[in-house]
């Protein structure tokens, strides 16, 4: 049995299929209710789709969990899919959209305990570091990222640390590639301004985040 | 190249997403401009950031999902078709309310505007509010009351509803 390395190393790397059997046969097996095609698409994208959403959700089981509901509800939705385009965008977007779905509801429940919480903790400024605790390159990445605007966040993730390439990313998020390049362009500026500004490295001119980024980015 | 695109440009660079001709002419661009030059040295550092994170990643826990996943595949395609079911119910209820309205609408204004504090009680499928003039009907069952019996969705633990319009999710 292949270790969860070798098995990253193998499959893993990219949208584009490796070799074997190909998605789209796949997906028209598994249409026809061949479970075990479907297992070997599970198989084939499963830890790749589970590093994507810890990038946003920062919990590994909770990821494991969302990367099982989504191949749940890929599972339902294969009717649906359109098998002239390729299956790794189509599915990394419903993971996507679940985590980013999931995200929002935690959000809105938690509005009430951080309008409570509010007057008992004095919370320092987030762009300024907090000396006094140690420094985890992690953490500290985290703390950054989630200063960037959502939209701009998760193209620097799955460009930055995912390794999309910019016309997968139009793919999973359904917008042009332009408008990927655009924001991922954007991201990385507010990512070196804001990480600069927690280390000491700030940009020698004042950034200002985005003057006509909103207007642009929608191309 | 002013130095508002060069920044642009710089973005992309720093990450290998221009081409060689965009690369070439920033390049131009950056011999001769201190200032780009301090920010993109900046460009570097955030990104040797970013790629040093990335290095240190958290690997999933499980070898595979699949077990579990098949298990409740098997589950969800045993099942009955509790979606049909669900749905014709629905259907079902939204069809009685219509035509329940469409008679009430009917023998609405003579004996309701004769008689506002009158409720309707036949078959218990309507009543009237009394802080209204028993012009408005309500249905048993309101709008997203009916919306909320969907078909079954196996999620139990995470109900993903994929409504971001942003994000459509079919093709
Ligand atoms: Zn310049």
């Amino acid at each position: 049995m292949m270790t969860m390395l070798e098995h990253d190393a193998q499959t893993d790397e990219s949208l584009h299929e490796s070799s074997g059997s190909s998605d789209a046969r796949l997906v028209e097996a598994a249409r026809r209710g061949d479970q075990a095609a479907y297992g070997e698409l599970v198989q084939r994208y499963e830890h790749r789709l589970a590093r994507v959403i810890h990038r946003f959700v920062h919990d590994m089981d909770m990821a494991e969990d969302l990367a099982q509901e989504t191949f749940l509800k890929v599972y339902e939705r294969l009717e649906q899919f359109d098998s002239s385009r390729r299956f790794g965008p189509w599915l990394f977007r419903i993971g996507v959209n679940l985590t980013l779905d999931y995200l929002r509801r935690k959000k809105r429940r938690g509005r009430w305990s951080l309008f409570t919480d509010r007057f008992k903790d004095k919370s320092p400024d987030p762009a300024v570091a907090d000396p006094r605790k140690a420094l985890d390159l992690q953490q500290e990445v985290q703390k950054v990222l989630q200063m960037i605007p959502e939209k701009y966040r998760i193209v620097l993730a799955l460009r930055d640390l995912e390794n999309f390439s910019t016309s997968e990313i139009a793919a999973v998020l359904h917008r042009k590639e332009a408008t990927i390049r655009w924001r991922l362009a954007e991201a990385r500026h507010r990512f070196q301004y804001y990480w600069g500004k927690r280390h000491g490295t700030a940009m020698p001119e004042n950034f200002t985040p985005s003057e006509s980024a909103e207007s642009k980015d929608e191309m | 190249m002013k130095c508002k695109t060069a920044k642009h440009q710089m973005a992309l660079a720093v990450g290998e997403d221009l081409t060689p001709a965009e690369i070439q002419e920033l390049h131009r661009h950056l011999q001769d401009c201190s200032n780009c030059q301090q920010t993109w040295e900046q460009h570097q550092r955030g990104f040797a950031v970013l790629q040093h994170s990335r290095t240190n990643e958290t690997r999933p826990k499980s070898d595979s999902v699949w077990p579990t996943l098949s298990q409740r595949l098997r589950e969800h395609d045993a099942a009955p078709q509790r979606g049909e079911f669900n749905g014709w119910i629905a259907a079902l209820a939204v069809t009685a309310a219509c035509v329940v309205l469409f008679v009430f609408s009917f023998e609405d204004s003579p004996s309701l505007a004769l008689h506002p504090q009158r409720g309707v009680s036949s078959g218990g499928t309507m009543v009237t509010s009394p802080s209204n003039s028993g012009q408005t009907v309500r249905p048993l069952l309101r709008r997203d009351e009916v919306q909320t019996m969907r078909p079954y969705n196996a999620a139990p633990k995470v109900d993903g509803s994929l409504r971001d319009p942003k994000l459509p999710v079919t093709e």
